[in-house]
């Protein structure tokens, strides 16, 4: 993959980006910090992207590190009711279902996210999540299963 | 519930990440795989802290302050001597969804000041890089909160005024901003209701009120016709929404169990830390051992390599290398609202360097590079029960002392230097460790002498300072009390 390449994937990906850098963070100003830290290591570390279609996961699990990277050093909490609150006044809109994603574990919550807003496979997020396939499904299950609780979901079941 | 709704309910990327995003990677196809210009530091005050305070600067002005901008309505509420709670009411229906872009540029600075490179609006004395200096924001009037659903509220105010900035009414307030309340943080607030925002400068100590002041009428504000949606843009229900962050308890007791993992000088153990197996990527490595070979303890700095030490080393020394000694205050915070912080002790100490020799080994099979290392002096002494974090202010100060406040390095905490730099920010991270081969690195940390038989020594790469941490207390301190 060539630096030009690197960038419009970039471009491309960066709402998926700062969904994924929300789901762990929060704050926007810490999503910022995670995500430009992300960009220039992908660019000084391309050489170590073996495959092109691996660019997306290895994007991904880059932009992790550094939002874990962010939480150790900050020790920041993740924030259960007080995020719920704000969300009611970053978004005027804000919906329950992504209110109580982020209510979940942080494990749970990313596991989500990936599979459902961003379309990985099972197996990509247990490599994103440097993780088994059978432990990403155990998240995925458990999460489901919260998040129905959470919801007090009377509309069927979670797909 | 449909899971697959969840992408659609996220909020959109914010204005300014789009924009970092964007220059970031133009920058990096620019400079190739060079250095980027980082973001500045956060300086001084969180904007979130500044906007509180905007808020409650205007409010002391009553509801006179915005009187042209009928849309709004003022609800102050005076709590205690230094704090304010107030709230705003907007009329929503006439809230436009979209603001003007402003354009600022400062017609004037004070000679010497420079602008950030970080695109911001900051500008700040070439000496002084991460502190002072003039932060210049804007705000978007929105109408997200009320004062009966998240009223604003503030604490150490200590005096505000009002001034007319080239005809427009401005705010100036000092705040109770260090723990003593030697110190006081100047900033202003100008509103422009014609394009519902406000202005909010942050004046640093090295920046006089009559600068400040001469900025601010200077300043070169204009529309540039073009338009952001609300939601695209900083305004106050977010800064204070963000207020309600929440942080971790800090654990500063630990039972004899959970200190089971005390090293000795010369033992070898795993460091769990982050490092490359290949070029760029980094990962959790677990194949890393520390030992440590030797400490000494001198107030003699010239050991140190001057090129690798720190502004703040370099200042905790005297003309002839040798450690000033330490002033301490002993502080009684005050709770903001009735009663402002007090220096209720002072001493002085003598300071002494510990200079700590570690090496480092790769257990692993493969080679690794920019290895992560840290060290951290952590206080901890014995009690009754098992082990607690030492706490100066509370176990040396008088007057019901909660902090300190010390004019040196002399604490407890991460290393003031490392002899081995590399990594994307050249500090400390050992460039390469193939397997099997071990490397010596020096670390030093400046340490108050009458609490140099309080010290253990940490290589937890996860950060944080006076706590016991679950990776800490798993990877175990090194006992190198004196």
């Amino acid at each position: 993959m060539t630096k030009e390449q690197l960038g419009n994937l970039v471009i491309d990906l960066q709402e998926s980006l700062y969904r994924i850098a929300k789901t762990v963070l929060y704050n926007d100003a810490d999503c910022m910090d995670a995500m430009q830290e992300a960009i220039v290591k992908a660019f000084s570390g391309l050489r170590a992207l073996k495959h092109d279609s691996y660019a997306k996961t290895w994007l991904v699990r880059i932009l992790l590190n550094e939002c874990y990277m962010i939480m150790r050093k900050e020790k920041k909490l993740v924030p259960l009711e007080a995020a719920s609150e704000q969300m009611v006044y970053e978004q005027k809109d804000y919906q329950d279902l992504y209110t109580a994603v982020l209510n979940l574990p942080e494990a749970m919550r990313t596991a989500i996210v990936l599979y459902y807003a961003e379309g990985f496979s099972v197996k990509e997020i247990a490599r994103i999540q440097e993780t088994t396939e059978s432990a990403v499904k155990n998240r995925l299950f458990r999460a489901r299963s919260k998040l129905r609780v959470l919801l007090d979901d009377g509309e069927g079941e979670a797909k | 519930m449909r899971l697959e709704d969840l992408k659609e309910q996220y909020p959109k990327v914010p204005e300014d990440i789009r924009v970092m995003v964007e220059d970031t990677v133009k920058q990096q196809l620019k400079k190739g795989a060079g250095k980027t210009e980082k973001r500045g530091k956060k300086r001084g005050v969180s904007l979130i802290r500044i906007i509180a305070a905007a808020l409650i600067a205007v409010m002391a002005l009553g509801a006179t302050g915005f009187a042209s901008v009928k849309l709004y309505q003022w609800h102050i509420e005076k709590s205690g001597d230094y704090g304010i709670r107030a709230g705003i009411t907007i009329d929503s229906k006439k809230i436009p969804e979209e603001i003007p872009v402003l354009s600022i540029k400062p017609g004037y600075l004070p000679e010497g000041m420079l602008a950030a490179q970080d695109g911001s609006f900051s500008y700040y004395y070439a000496k002084t890089p991460d502190e002072g200096g003039l932060s210049i924001s804007t705000v978007a009037m929105d109408a997200d909160f009320s004062p009966e659903r998240l009223p604003v509220s503030d604490k150490y105010v200590r005096s505000s005024e009002i001034l007319d900035i080239g005809g427009k009414e401005a705010i100036f307030i000092k705040t109770q901003t260090d723990e003593d309340g030697k110190l006081h943080m100047d900033k202003m607030y100008i509103a422009y209701p014609e394009y519902w925002q406000i202005l909010e400068i942050y004046i640093g100590q090295d920046v006089t009120k009559a600068q400040a002041v001469k900025v601010a009428e200077n300043l070169e504000i204009r529309d540039t016709g073009k338009k952001k949606p609300l939601l695209r843009v900083w305004t106050w229900s977010k800064a204070l929404a963000s207020r309600n962050g929440r942080y971790e308890k800090i654990k500063t007791t630990a039972s004899e169990k959970e200190m089971k993992n005390i090293h000795k000088i010369g033992e070898r153990f795993t460091v769990p830390t982050i490092a490359s197996a290949a070029e760029g990527e980094d990962l959790p490595v677990n194949s890393i051992q520390a030992k440590v070979t030797g400490v000494r303890i001198t107030e003699d700095a010239g050991l140190l390599n001057s090129k690798l030490m720190s502004k703040k080393l370099k200042a905790a020394l005297d003309e002839d290398g040798r450690l000033r000694n330490n002033q301490i205050d002993y502080i009684k915070s005050g709770n903001g609202t009735e009663s402002l912080d007090q220096t209720v002790g002072k001493e002085k100490v003598r300071q002494k360097l510990v200079y700590v020799t570690v090496e480092f080994t790769n257990t692993g099979k493969e080679d690794l590079k920019n290895v992560l290392y840290m060290g951290n002096f952590e206080g901890i002494v014995k009690t009754q029960t098992g082990y607690a974090i030492y706490d100066r202010a509370v176990w040396k100060g008088a007057d019901g002392a909660d902090r300190i406040i010390t004019s040196s390095l002399g604490m407890f905490g991460e290393m003031d230097y490392y002899d081995s730099h590399g990594g994307s920010r050249n500090n400390n991270y050992i460039k390469s460790l193939n397997a099997g081969e071990s490397v010596t690195v020096h670390m030093g940390k400046i340490i108050n002498a009458d609490e140099l038989d309080k010290m253990y020594l940490s290589f937890d790469t996860a950060g944080g300072a006076q706590e016991f941490t679950k990776s800490r207390l798993e990877m175990g301190y090194v006992d190198i009390r004196q």
